[in-house]
């Protein structure tokens, strides 16, 4: 009985002795991992998502001829995908798509659609760019609808939240013609357009939204490089074979 | 004379311990001693607490304000005027600031500065704020002299702004005493005041910032049978207590980590039941916060309740009364049908980790459904077992200086906060227990390093550090081990670096976070940004660049700030006990625990004839090097806590350090108290007598402090 206590007691004490270099070697190569592969989140950084005192937001309709334009300076980070608020106009807007491009220097960089009627009623949205990697820089979004707008009706085409907030990074461009179109006399439900604004006095309207980017995150950097260094701090208290050997 | 007395009571311990042989096992008589306390405690509720309701009792009589003459005619009358009230000097100090804000926003965008007009508020001269208030005043006589227990004052209020009303007594026409104040909760719509005493007349005056009508108000006086469960309770413990510390002397003398597992639960628990919802920990809404979302997953249901208790916004209670209708308000709001959703990573940070105790008992809450009080009073209660356990177990490993260990973890502080929504009791335990693992190896200078200490040990200070990192330099003290403690020189210094690295490498991660997921991170991330938003004018960056700039400075400022907070320590300005924001034990009480701890560390304890050799009886002490190299150690660690508060908390170039609080070096005391341990001398009691001493000494301030600070406050 005794001899067989301490030979468990033995092969125990042998486990230890490789089980702790071995935990050391393990948290080490979890450590590197953590670094070589690391895992990608997105970030959102909310550009414009409250009014300023006295500001109401409205809502600034699609187009099918005329696109709404969203210049973005993304700073030289690539930029994954904006995040627009969408209002469906209180109609389900059954195969209405929304259509957006970005481009840059001129040249066509990212194409995507988002199906609208698979969103609810204003939802903030994210439209993800199709090829991330080259969106950066100085970067225009075309937004568009896919159907035309007199055959639906000015009133009931999908539009997107906006107020008048300056946002030096995000400027929204709407063309004179576009104006002319929809914010005539009457803007339809939800939008507020006053006569300055055609007459140029009042301030321009900018969309709300968030602008995604991402970073890389480590999730088990902290405990693998702690881990290593505890490990090996307990791997060189455990005593040598041959020293157990002679019963020290 | 002096070596008689001491026979005498060698004598008497040796006949009670021959008596214990005797007895019943400890845990029988625990179960037997529990419920003669309690049936004690009843008995003197119902006898003393409870009298005059039982032998005067009646039925509560409301009075109804639209019943109030105006007129001044009759036996109940109603008078309204607007007064101006001085406001406090907090209410005060929050004007001044708005107005600065004003300022500075209006300087930096080049605007004139625009006055927000506030009828109400007057400014005199001398730099006082008045406000005009509306007062009611409702003088009742009484039909005849009437024992007046409570006096519960109703009003619905539109605004969301609290008012308050003070009651006067009045006996054949004289004033009684001075007024009763009490404040209503415009989220109850109550506000019930204790009188407790006789009277003929009442004169009530309401204060509200709006107008309501004089029927709107209505109040009910009462003298009613009520038992206090909280008092029961405490009285129940009292007596158990010290039927613990005189009946199960094995327990007291030989096991004093049960000992303090049985009173730390029962401290905890009165102040966890006797506080409730009402937050009054340090920062309690900020760890109660994180702890609601760590309780779920992705997805966070926050409910109103729960989000109230974020923003430090849940009405309080004062008596048992107002608690019904506080509880009933919160778990009305605690409904998840209409909650708020939010979402959060998968991934938690590892300093969010020390919520897992707390965000635990919101998980079992919430899936059993309980309450809104109970849930939170679970989340506590993780909390609590969690320090139980681990400061059990670093009692169970202090070789030779358990009784220490015992005082260090029943500090009133360190119970308070293992009894509330912080992260301090993880903190406090695991360093208690890392401390003990590392000072075992020094006062044993000759036994070899054993692997199970090792890595006991630094787990301990890893997960005590996770969420406070700069307590990590503590186990820089593992690298003056003597070589003696390795098999070789090659370990010994493979060990010590390891060591040295894991220290820096958790010291990194104060300045260069492992990143999470989340929005904004190139604003969280950035150092230039980092500084505790609370206080204006903090910038992390800011403040380094300014103490490198000015290190003799800011070296003057730092020893100036230690040695004014030990002087206002030491002259009885500060109380080292406190139990979170509702107070501290007298500086009396403080200095008598300090003593006995001196004189616990000081002295070993006397032997009883069949004890003398044994081995817990050797006080060894730390020895000349050792003792310098912990001063110097506890030096270190204070200067880094007032240098991290002065770089996140204070604005930049202030010539004062900011936010610094004594429980922050809770975590430094055993190692002090160590330092001055002595193996030389004897002291006047023996094993059992140091340690009923300790516990009692413990065990009674943290009793009277509930009963002053919680029990006296809010449970009667």
């Amino acid at each position: 009985m005794k001899n067989s206590k301490s030979h468990s007691g033995k092969r125990i004490s042998t486990g230890i002795r490789f089980l702790f270099p071995l935990l050391t070697l393990l948290c080490l190569a979890g450590f590197a991992g953590s670094l070589i592969f690391p895992n990608e989140v997105l970030d959102t950084y909310h550009m414009n998502m409250s009014e300023e005192e006295g500001d109401v937001p409205f809502l600034l309709p699609l187009s099918y001829e005329q696109p709404i334009l969203y210049e973005i300076d993304t700073a030289g980070r690539r930029m994954q995908g904006i995040q627009l608020g969408i209002s469906k106009r209180g109609i389900p807007q059954t195969g209405q798509i929304l259509c957006y491009n970005v481009s840059t220097g001129g040249r066509t960089v990212s194409e995507n659609v988002y199906s609208i009627e698979e969103g609810d009623e204003l939802q903030y949205v994210f439209l993800p760019f199709s090829r991330p990697d080259l969106c950066y820089g100085k970067i225009c979004v075309s937004l568009w609808v896919s159907t035309d707008s007199e055959r639906l009706g000015e009133d009931q085409v999908a539009a997107l939240e906006a107020n008048h907030r300056e946002v030096e990074t995000a400027i929204t461009t709407v063309p004179a013609e576009y104006v002319t179109a929809f914010f005539g006399e009457t803007a339809g439900s939800g939008a507020v357009l006053s006569q300055e604004y055609q007459t140029g006095e009042a301030k321009r309207p900018s969309l709300k939204g968030s602008h995604i980017y991402s970073h890389n995150t480590y999730p088990f950097l902290y405990d693998f490089r702690i881990l290593t260094f505890v490990f090996l701090a307990v791997s060189m208290t455990l005593p040598y074979a041959d020293r157990e050997r002679r019963g020290a | 004379m002096k070596r008689q007395i001491r026979d005498l009571y060698l004598d008497f311990e040796q006949m009670v311990i021959d008596n214990e042989k005797h007895k019943l096992p400890w845990i029988v008589r625990i179960l037997v001693c529990f419920i003669l306390c309690v049936t004690t405690a009843v008995l003197l509720e119902f006898a003393i607490f409870q009298f005059r309701a039982v032998t005067g009792g009646y039925e509560p009589v409301r009075f109804e304000g639209s019943e109030a003459d105006s007129d001044g005619n009759g036996d109940f009358t109603f008078l309204r005027d607007r007064v101006l009230v001085p406001l406090t000097e907090d209410e005060t100090k929050s004007i001044l600031v708005e107005r600065n804000n004003h300022k500075l926003l209006s300087d930096y965008l080049g605007t004139q500065q625009e006055e927000t007009e506030d009828e109400t508020l007057v400014e005199k001269e001398d730099g006082s704020f008045y406000r005009y208030t509306d007062r009611m005043i409702y003088h009742v006589k009484l039909p005849r002299e009437m024992y007046i227990k409570k006096l519960d004052l109703r009003l619905a209020m539109m605004k969301e702004a609290d008012a308050g009303y003070s009651v006067t007594l009045f006996e054949q026409g004289e004033q009684k005493g001075e007024p009763v104040y009490c404040s209503i909760s415009y989220k109850i719509g109550a506000g019930i005041a204790n009188i407790d005493q006789k009277a003929d007349e009442i004169e009530i005056c309401v204060m509200t910032s709006e107008s309501p009508d004089q029927g709107e108000v209505f109040f009910d006086i009462s003298n009613e049978f009520e038992p206090n469960l909280m008092r029961i309770l405490f009285i129940s413990l009292t007596f158990l207590f010290i039927s613990l510390l005189m009946e199960c002397k094995c327990l007291v003398e030989g096991r004093p980590e049960w000992s303090f597992a049985l009173i730390c639960l029962g401290l905890g628990l009165l102040l966890i039941f006797g506080i409730g919802t009402n937050q009054v920990g340090y920062d309690e809404h900020v760890h109660a916060k994180t702890a609601y979302k760590l309780s779920f997953g992705q997805t966070i249901e926050t409910t109103e309740t729960a989000l109230q208790m974020s923003g430090n916004l849940l009405p309080f209670f004062h008596n048992p009364e107002e608690r019904q209708l506080v509880n009933a308000y919160e778990n009305l709001n605690h409904d998840y049908s209409w909650a708020d959703i939010g979402f959060q990573s998968r991934m938690v940070r590892p300093e969010t980790r020390v919520y897992y105790p707390m965000a635990l008992g919101f998980f079992l809450g919430r899936i059993l459904k309980l309450s809104f009080p109970l849930t939170v009073a679970l989340a506590k209660l993780g909390n609590l077992l969690l320090y139980i356990l681990v400061c059990f177990f670093a009692i169970r490993l202090a070789e030779r200086y358990k009784e220490l260990v015992c005082i260090v973890a029943l500090l009133p502080g360190s119970v308070f906060q293992a009894a509330s929504l912080s992260y301090d009791p993880v903190v406090n335990s695991f360093l208690l227990l890392g401390c003990v693992l590392m000072y075992n190896e020094f006062l044993e200078p000759e036994a070899r390093l054993k692997w199970q200490n090792l890595l006991l040990m630094l787990l301990s200070f890893v997960i005590g550090c996770q969420s406070k990192p700069i307590y990590i330099l503590m186990v820089c003290m593992m690298l003056f081990l003597g070589r003696r403690k390795f098999e070789n020189p090659l370990q010994e210094w493979v060990c010590k670096f390891s060591i040295l690295v894991l220290a820096g490498l958790m010291l990194y991660n104060i300045f260069k976070p492992t990143p999470a997921a989340g929005s904004d991170y190139d604003l969280v991330g950035n150092l230039d940004f980092a500084g505790d938003k609370r206080s204006v004018g903090s910038s992390v960056t800011g403040q380094i660049g300014y103490i490198f700039q000015n290190p003799v400075t800011y070296t003057v400022v730092l020893l100036g700030q230690m040695g004014k907070m030990l002087f206002s320590y030491l002259i009885g300005g500060s109380g080292f006990f406190q139990y979170g924001y509702l107070g501290s034990a007298p500086m009396a009480a403080s200095w008598v625990i300090l003593a006995m701890a001196v004189y616990l560390a000081v002295t070993r304890p006397l032997a009883r004839n069949e004890e003398k050799g044994h081995s817990f009886l050797q006080h060894k002490n730390l020895g000349m090097r050792n003792i310098v190299l912990t001063v110097i150690m506890c030096f270190g660690v204070s200067a880094v806590i007032w240098t991290s508060m002065y770089v996140s908390y204070t604005p930049v170039g202030a010539s004062e350090i900011r936010g610094v609080q004594g429980r922050y070096f809770t975590p430094l005391f055993l190692p002090l108290l160590l330092c001055l341990c002595s193996e030389k001398k004897t002291g006047h009691l023996t094993r059992l007598g140091r340690n009923r001493l300790m516990f009692a000494m413990m065990t009674g301030l943290n009793l009277l402090m509930f009963l002053f600070l919680v029990l006296l406050v809010y449970d009667v």
